[in-house]
């Protein structure tokens, strides 16, 4: 689980995508092509760094991973 | 392979730049003055330039310090006389003959040509125009070095928002700060000279001589430097959507 890179950023939202694809045995690679979304920004949100995440693209990340919202993101602790 | 983009973002650049050296040649015309350029052997380069003066070979180079005057009606007669009389003296710093430290002005006009300033006088007048020269030079190079770092990656950077606020403000105040700083230097020179009082007295500084257009450039910079900084913190929010 990645917590925010920033917690002076003005949110405590983490991402818990490495983990869902270690337990999925899928790469960012793989997601990427199945989701639509570059690698890059993939890996953005993977490490905590995004500022925002479309609708759009949750979705697709859920449907890929056979999961829902909460498993992907997290609040994490003050 | 260069795009259409790069080619013209290029070409605004090069503009740019040429506009500086412009300021600085110019500049160094003022410094050098007919004297300087005369001691270099290059008396000639006013004259080459002439075609594109906008105010002929005379009026863009150092030394005839000219000034808005209101003519003394009591003397108007004389000055016609003045001017006709003096005319055929030779002068060792005035072409027209006049003598030295004398204001040249001619018969109906409110212009007073001011001649044979002392050195310290003419350094003051000349580091007035300098200034303006910089000025518009230091702007020409800011606006290079956007364009520059726009070609190589997103103008939307909080430099650049630095960049047009200090553009905004420079404009906002050099521009009137250089136009009363000339004002009061000539007004100098003509009180010190012994046309002042005889046939002429200087015009106040007043409102309508603020260099208007030139803030109201100053201010749309500003406005446009605000409009920028949103558009950077929207760049900074896009940045980070996945």
């Amino acid at each position: 689980m990645s917590p925010p890179a920033e917690i002076d950023d003005g949110h405590r939202i983490g991402c818990s995508l490495d983990a869902l694809l270690a337990a999925q045995g899928m790469t960012l690679t793989e997601l990427s092509e199945r989701v639509g979304v570059s690698i890059v920004n993939l890996s953005i949100l993977k490490n905590g760094r995004a500022k925002a995440v479309r609708f759009s693209t949750l979705t697709a990340i859920c449907e890929a991973l056979n999961c829902d919202v909460g498993d992907v993101l997290f609040l994490a602790s003050p | 392979m260069m795009t259409r983009s790069d080619l013209t973002t290029r070409v605004i650049e090069g503009l740019l730049w040429l506009v500086a050296a412009w300021c600085a040649l110019f500049g160094l015309l003022w410094v050098l003055g007919s004297h300087g350029l005369q001691w270099l052997d290059a008396g000639d380069i006013p004259n080459w330039l002439a075609p594109i003066l906008v105010n002929g070979p005379q009026g863009d180079r150092t030394g005839i310090p000219q000034i808005g005057a209101a003519l003394n009606p009591a003397e108007s007669l004389q000055v016609g006389a003045l001017f006709s009389h003096l005319f055929p003296i030779p002068g060792e710093h005035s072409p027209l003959g006049t003598p030295n430290n004398w204001g040249e002005v001619a018969p109906g006009g409110a212009v007073v040509n001011l001649w044979g300033p002392t050195g310290f006088q003419h350094h003051v007048y000349m580091a007035v125009h300098v200034l303006a020269y910089a000025l518009v030079a230091v702007i020409a190079v800011v606006l290079a070095r956007m364009v520059a770092d726009s070609r190589r990656g997103s103008p939307f950077v909080r430099r650049n928002v630095m960049r047009l606020f200090w553009i905004g403000w420079l404009v906002i105040i050099g521009t009137p700060v250089i136009s009363w700083a000339n004002w009061a230097c000539l007004r100098w020179i003509f009180n010190s000279s012994t046309a002042s009082g005889h046939v002429a007295r200087t015009v106040g500084y007043s409102w309508e001589s603020l260099p208007w257009w030139s803030m109201l450039i100053g201010a749309v910079v500003l406005i446009l430097a605000t409009v920028w900084r949103s558009g950077v913190q929207m760049a900074d929010d896009v940045a980070g959507l996945v």
